[in-house]
């Protein structure tokens, strides 16, 4: 006797007319049952219809690819300038203190005086892409969802994270360059050049 | 542009014509919506992935050749996308972890004796969502779009690129389970009174 395959019980389950064999069989009536009990059980859960949100629209998928491109572009720069900021840093502060320090004499206090200006320096520039980070976000915000408050919750809240992880980034940069120059500083005070 | 067929729309959207491409959204978003999140069960999930979706899809769409309806091909997108995820998200073992914590203990455990007992105590329909749960990527799938989707088996052998016997066998095997289940269960029911 040849048993009905699965295609076959399943086709019946969902409503094709029921194979003879199934007047004889019992193992082939029992496997449709359990089909049935199933099939009835997964109804049983269905779950209801989410609740349509906004229409997808062309113009909202090319805004929110830019909004992630901008996000990744805008946190490119920070950590760019950062890193700009850095080399400049090398390059006209730690440079210029090379030559002052290489050659002429310096006092302490003045070297103090012009570490925390350079530190100023630093953090106002941090401060200043930090603002224009915010302005660039809150635009691509306004722009997007300024008619979806749900979306608004979610991206406010993902802009908050961001923020916060550029603000860390940010104090690791001013910690560790600020480690630098006070080593420079140590090492050029040992061998004599600083008082 | 809304009794326009979707071939007409696609071909409008490809050469870059907005409304066309948002008629063609508006005729899937509610299907494409409740597919997701019935397959994924967790709405903000199935939120992110139906946005993810129609990226794809807007990204994707000048590749669309008609080779199949354009429903198909949108449905093996989103099928594809919610089988990915699942497979990421969801290891046996962190499934298994997750129902430990819903259920506080693991059903899946066969050293487990006592499962079933507590088994009886949980509502019937968690039980079914369990069992559903436990059904692998593909089977829960083609569940979900038969079942829950209705739609016929000749669309999803096209959406999932399958031979429609491959479908009703997966049908089969996830319904034989959660059949299984029930019955197991309502049988140590009968012998519990
Ligand atoms: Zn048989």
């Amino acid at each position: 006797m040849k048993h009905l395959d699965e295609a076959q019980l399943i086709d019946i389950a969902f409503g094709a007319p029921p194979d003879a064999h199934l007047d004889t069989c019992d193992s082939c009536r029992e496997r449709l049952a359990t089909l049935h009990v199933g099939l009835h059980a997964v109804k049983q859960v269905k779950r209801d219809p989410v609740p349509l949100g906004p229409p997808v629209t062309a113009r909202a998928i090319r805004m929110r690819r830019w909004r992630f491109a901008g996000w990744a572009a805008a946190a490119a720069l920070v950590i760019a300038s950062l890193s700009g900021l850095q080399v400049s840093l090398s390059a006209e502060g730690f440079s210029v203190k090379f030559a002052t320090w290489g050659g002429e004499s310096s006092s302490d206090e003045a070297l103090q005086i012009r570490l925390q200006e350079t530190e100023n320096q630093i953090v106002k520039a941090l401060e200043l892409h930090a603002q224009v980070l915010q302005m660039q976000v809150d635009d691509r915000f306004n722009a997007i969802y300024a008619e979806n408050a749900q979306q608004l919750k979610e991206l406010s809240r993902q802009m908050e994270n961001n923020l916060q992880s550029v603000d860390y980034q940010n104090g690791v940069m001013i910690a560790s360059l600020r480690d630098d120059m006070h080593s420079f500083i140590e090492a050029e005070r040992l061998k004599g050049k600083l008082p | 542009m809304e009794s326009m067929a979707d071939l007409e729309l696609v071909a409008r959207a490809q050469r870059g014509e907005s409304p066309a491409f948002d008629a063609l959204m508006l005729r899937y978003q509610t299907r494409v919506s409740n597919m997701v999140y019935r397959y994924v069960e967790d709405r903000d999930v199935a939120s992110d992935l139906v946005q993810d979706i129609f990226v794809k899809i807007y990204t994707h769409l000048k590749r669309f050749k008609g080779e199949s309806s354009f429903s198909t091909w949108l449905f093996r997108i989103a099928a594809n996308d919610c089988i990915d995820h699942i497979r990421r998200q969801k290891t046996r073992k962190e499934t298994s972890l997750e129902l430990i914590s819903e259920y506080g203990f693991d059903p899946a455990d066969p050293r487990d004796e006592s499962v079933d007992e507590r088994l009886i105590e949980a509502a019937d329909h968690q039980m079914v969502r369990l069992a559903i749960r436990q059904l692998d990527a593909d089977q829960k799938m083609v569940l979900v779009m038969k079942v829950y989707e209705e739609m016929t088996f000749e669309d999803i052998a096209a959406a999932l690129a399958l031979p429609l016997s491959t479908v009703k066998s997966r049908l089969y095997k996830a319904l034989e389970h959660v059949g299984r289940q029930v019955r197991r269960r309502q049988l140590i029911e009968r012998i519990g009174t």
